[in-house]
């Protein structure tokens, strides 16, 4: 009995004493470096799930925290001197509660709209595998509830099959690259509903092109652009305008030819047309071009396949290999496929969990100030469109507003701004800017180190997409609720003041922790 | 005419002539509009020949006169071996010398594998993918190119555009020049040819300006053929837009026209003027281009080097012979160069309107004060001399860096990246981070100090040991809680910034892990597992966390948010530099393990 005791009240002692203090601190240094380096080798995402929330790495803080408290309790009774040491070490485990806190009960999104834009939604960072199901292939509804997943960690493979099925269909998901690369092939199709697909060649003595062209999956015209002239695929009837252009559309009589009409600007009246087949070459009359019909699909199809790669890039993705019954198809991250049974259409997906965000916001505009002179960007601007609360409504309806008040507040755009100025007379703006605020609506300017706090959440200026041109298309803001941000605060600030505090302890020459003695 | 001209600048380049020199300097005070900011000629001229030749004089000549000759007579530099390329990997895929460094411009250009990578970094950049070393190389390759061909053809923005012009805030190139500044502009290139051949002749000879061709030389080069050519894929060539349909020079006509019978300063003084009219809002006061040009000719932190230099060594001395008049000539020298390096960072605080810790080159230099600034309020009380001549290791160790790797850091004054604009968290973290470093770099060279005492063969426990392994305790403290204080600013910021208090950010983690370091020591000392020499050791060995934080996760990590540092090379130095720290603690510690034992053990 004696014994055991005394094994308890070593292992007690070894839990609150410094030694093991030393070891979780490297452990904790350890964790993190490798953590960086599995960020520059694959991804952020991959070191936030392999490495800083993995099991070890809770496991190494919850040492800490069984740590820290066990010295503490180690010292009772408190002393005044104590009170630094104490202060630091609350600290971190106030701060390391503060961070379990955001982890299970913080929200951590984004949400993307382009120019012009509503968005009532956010993209999570949570995954899930989704099952839908739609009678008519318009409006879908989910099977079963919503699997969160963690396929990085817990990944699928043939000794880790993942069933999910629902609404009496086998589903399975096989296999998984947590990095891939999509890619995209065009494919003779047996649905009549498919349309065509070409792939042409466009040649002289210093242009070479080839490309494919596809009119299908919805779309009934596709044009590609090749400087001064176009090929263009249709199955519309449209009669041929004037430009430089070849149009090609399907031969009705002949399902394995084509017609062609070369239409170009030196010679209006008379464009070349006639019926052409896979192999066939024609002059097309202008700058020496030769054109030639590589390929014909009269019906085709898009085939997605996912190549793995051994790290992420830019443009990499991840897929799963999903059974659907029988059929087996990959799957990419956010990109959802269709399964076919005789009367229903089934829809699966893996990808991040899109949540109602509460309210609607739209991009009204997007803007990318530059430094004078250059194409550097001083800073990004999203103004956004939100909803004026109730509160702010009825405080509005109270409020008398003066011209000079709206001059000088953040309600109205410059362009707004200048109209009040400009029509001294009139009252137009002003009255729209009330009108619209009664409408329930405000604009607000959404800048880096700008964020707009609404509603519990806060949302940053993360990025933005830009077109070929590099003109801006899209804005995304990064969504956030932090539940835990008082406590992270409130343990800085203890950790702060308890470091300051035991460094000036010791600079009044006191013997540092003379109670350890007895563990060395 | 041009061949004269031509003569004459050749001459000028000669560095005899040189010492004379002093007539173009009025053109440094040219404001000119680059790189997104209004900057003084001087600036620009340095940069740019900093850039294209790696330094900033060239052959003795200050860099106002070689960049303006490329403008007014690139032909004599088109052939001449000048661009500087070191990356040897590049030059073996652009099949050029290894062992060669300086290129003419001609050779790169003309040089079919130019277009090769100068494409495949086209094509980097297209898919957003991280730039290699290599092509980070390649991309200032490019740069240098396009810097010179833009200097060629007169594209220099050096008036503002008046309100409602159509290059918005853009200034006006030199070949979009209209009129009255036009004409008075032609008059400055023409005193400037004059003034660099130290001819001042009376010469009333003013030819009517106008009717000169702007844009066409004489010497019209013969790559018009060349000039949109397409390659094989239809696709115009990478380089050329490096090429053009005439030689450029296209202000020789008009200097070579002879003195205006003005000087320099008097051309410029009216030119300046003009532009000034065109838009008064927005062209610079004379005072700020005065006090940049000044901070550029004055180079503060290579003094305050020079004489941290001097002070280290008195402090050496003092020291060791403990002499009053020794320490207090130190003390000196220390307050001196800490003033100028105080007055240096004042200096780029006032020309950038921001604190000075927006890259890495302002860092090093804000460590460097830092050190000095700690080790001077710890000699007050002390009063001793080794930390005075620590301060200033780590000051001149620092300000030499920071001085000579202008590959590695930096020196010009960019505008900020978004993130980092107007943002008070970001300053207040970065400036107590970066200011830890500073006595934990202060404590790896008391470290150092001490071992040596190990070395000499003084045990743990002696007088002088001990002192040392007090003094490397002391400043690790308080690195520690500026440490501990700037990892907090920094979740503060996140949070401000972009709404996570911690998110594993490669350059916070690596600050967090340098953090856990020196606790690790810290505690580790409490239960008497680190000693004196523990102490004295694990200085310098933490410090390589810190250096990995600071420099590593920028220059070898390459990942994160934090990318507006990132920059390449120094690497085989920096990892030297610790490398010989290393070795240095492991004979230390084989005396003190081994050799020292044995030495007790007979006595």
């Amino acid at each position: 009995m004696a014994k055991q005791k005394s094994i308890l009240h070593k292992f007690g002692k070894f839990l609150s004493s410094i030694k093991l203090a030393v070891i979780v601190l490297i452990g904790i240094g350890f964790m993190s470096a490798y953590g960086t380096i599995v960020e520059s080798m694959y991804d952020a995402r991959t070191a936030q799930t392999l490495v800083y929330h993995s099991w070890w790495s809770y496991t190494i803080l919850g040492l800490l925290c069984v740590n820290l408290i066990a010295v503490m309790v180690d010292r009772w009774p408190w002393k005044p001197r104590h009170s630094g040491f104490l202060m630091a070490h609350i600290g971190i485990i106030v701060l390391l509660l503060g961070s379990l806190l955001t982890r299970y009960y913080g929200i951590d999104g984004s949400i993307r709209f382009a120019i012009g834009e509503k968005e009532k939604n956010i993209w999570l960072t949570d995954e899930v595998f989704e099952v839908w199901s739609s009678l008519d292939g318009l409006s879908f509804r989910r099977l079963s509830p919503a699997e969160p997943v963690q396929f990085l960690t817990d990944r699928p493979g043939p000794d880790n099959i993942k069933d999910y099925s629902a609404g009496g269909q086998t589903i399975k998901v096989l296999d998984y690259h947590p990095y891939a690369l999509r890619d995209v092939k065009i494919e003779a199709s047996e649905n009549a509903a498919d349309g065509p697909a070409v792939r042409f060649q466009i040649q002289n003595e210093r242009v070479n092109v080839s490309n494919w062209l596809m009119a299908s999956g919805g779309r009934r015209t596709a044009v590609e652009e090749l400087g001064p002239a176009q090929v263009i695929l249709t199955t519309r009837d449209i009669p041929p305008g004037p430009g430089n252009y070849i149009l090609l559309r399907p031969d009705k009589k002949d399902k394995t030819k084509m017609t062609y009409h070369i239409q170009t600007m030196r010679n209006p009246n008379q464009p070349k047309t006639g019926v052409i087949e896979p192999g066939d070459t024609v002059e097309t009359g202008w700058m020496n071009l030769k054109f030639r019909l590589l390929k014909y699909h009269p019906q085709a199809k898009n085939k997605v396949s996912y190549v793995p790669i051994k790290r992420p890039g830019p443009l990499s993705t991840s897929a799963v290999k999903v059974q659907f019954n029988d059929e087996e198809r990959w799957l990419g991250l956010n990109s959802p496929v269709r399964f076919f049974t005789n009367n229903t259409v089934y829809l699966l997906r893996y990808g991040n969990v899109y949540a109602p965000l509460g309210f609607e916001m739209k991009l009204k505009e997007f803007k990318v100030p530059r430094y004078q002179g250059t194409m550097r960007a001083a800073s990004y601007e999203s103004i956004v469109e939100v909803p004026v609360s109730e509160e702010e409504k009825r405080a509005l309806e109270k409020q008398n507003i003066s011209k000079s008040s709206l001059l000088e507040s953040d309600d109205l755009n410059e362009e707004e701004k200048k109209t009040l100025e400009t029509m001294p007379n009139s009252h137009m703006a002003m009255i729209n800017a009330q009108k619209k605020k009664k409408e329930g609506f405000r604009d607000v300017l959404i800048s880096m180190n700008n964020p707009l706090k609404m509603r519990g959440f806060t949302f940053y200026q993360a990025s933005f997409e830009q077109d070929n041109m590099g003109n801006p298309t899209a804005s995304i803001l990064s969504v956030n609720r932090d539940p835990g941000r008082f406590l992270k605060y409130l343990g800085s600030l203890l950790i702060c003041l308890g470091a300051i505090h035991l460094f000036y302890m010791k600079g009044r020459k006191r013997k540092p922790m003379t109670t350890t003695k007895d563990v060395s | 005419m041009i061949r004269i001209l031509a003569l004459l600048l050749l001459m000028s380049l000669s560095p005899s002539l040189h010492a004379k020199e002093k007539g173009t300097d009025a053109l440094k005070y040219l404001p000119i509009q680059d790189a997104g900011r209004v900057k003084p000629y001087d600036t620009f001229a340095r940069e740019t020949l900093q850039l294209v030749w790696g330094k900033s004089h060239y052959e003795g000549k200050p860099a106002v006169d070689i960049v303006t000759t490329w403008l007014m007579a690139p032909q004599l530099w088109q052939g001449r071996k000048f661009v500087r390329v070191d990356h040897k990997g590049m030059k073996k895929a652009l099949k050029i010398e290894g062992d060669r460094k300086y290129f003419s411009p001609d050779e790169l250009i003309r040089n079919p594998r130019t277009d090769l990578v100068l494409r495949e970094l086209g094509e980097m950049r297209r898919n957003n993918e991280k730039l290699t070393p290599y092509f980070q190389a390649v991309q200032r390759l490019e740069n240098q190119l396009l810097t010179f061909h833009a200097v060629r053809m007169g594209a220099l923005r050096v008036a503002p555009a008046p309100k409602g012009h159509p290059n918005g805030d853009a200034w006006l190139e030199i070949n979009q020049l209209e009129g009255e500044l036009r004409d008075k502009f032609i008059i400055v290139s023409r005193s400037f040819a004059a003034a660099l051949s130290g001819q001042m002749t009376g010469s009333t000879n003013t030819p009517d300006a106008d009717r000169m061709p702007a844009s066409e030389g004489e010497e019209s080069g013969g790559d018009s053929a060349a000039a949109s050519e397409m390659d094989e894929d239809g696709e115009p060539k990478p380089t050329d837009k490096f090429k053009s349909a005439h030689g450029g020079g296209l202000l020789s006509t008009m200097a070579a026209a002879g003195s205006p019978g003005v000087s320099l300063k008097e051309a410029l003084d009216d030119f300046k003027k003009v532009a000034q009219k065109s838009n008064p809002e927005v062209y610079p006061s004379e005072k700020k281009i005065n006090t940049e040009v000044f901070y550029n000719g004055f180079h503060p932190f290579q003094w305050s080097w020079i004489i941290y230099l001097i002070g280290a060594l008195l402090g050496l001395v003092a020291w060791q012979t403990s002499w009053k008049s020794m320490y207090v000539a130190s003390f000196v020298a220390m307050f001196g160069g800490l003033i100028i390096h105080t007055y240096g960072m004042y200096l780029r605080v006032v020309l950038t309107g921001r604190p000075p810790v927006s890259n890495m080159y302002e860092t090093v230099i804000w460590v460097a004060w830092g050190a000095v600034a700690f080790a001077m309020f710890f000699e007050w009380f002390r009063k001793k001399g080794y930390l005075l001549m620590a301060g200033g290791i780590v000051g001149v160790i620092c300000m030499i860096v920071a001085d000579n790797a202008p590959v590695m850091l930096d020196k010009s004054l960019q505008p900020l990246e978004p993130v980092l604009r107007s943002n008070m968290w970001l300053t207040v973290h970065v400036l107590t981070i970066t200011l830890s470093y500073a006595p934990l770099f202060l404590a790896s060279i008391l470290g150092a100090v001490g071992l040596w005492y190990i070395i000499k063969g003084e045990g743990e426990s002696s007088e002088k040991v001990k002192h040392m392994a007090q003094a490397c305790y002391r400043n690790i403290q308080i690195g520690v809680v500026l440490l501990a204080a700037g990892t907090i600013l920094g979740g503060v910021w996140a949070d401000y910034s972009w709404g996570r208090f911690w998110g594993w950010d490669p350059k916070e983690t690596w600050a967090f892990i340098a953090l856990m370091g020196y606790l690790a020591v810290l505690h580790g000392r409490l239960v008497g597992w680190v000693r004196n020499f523990g102490m004295l050791a694990f200085s310098i060995i933490t410090f390589n966390l810190v250096i990995m934080a600071w420099y590593g996760v920028n220059f070898v990590l390459g990942a994160g948010l934090h990318s507006y540092g990132f920059g390449a090379g120094g690497v085989e130095w920096v990892a030297g530099f610790c490398g010989i720290f290393f070795i240095y603690v492991v004979y230390a510690a084989f005396i003190h393990y081994f050799v020292g034992r044995k030495g007790k053990a007979s006595a």
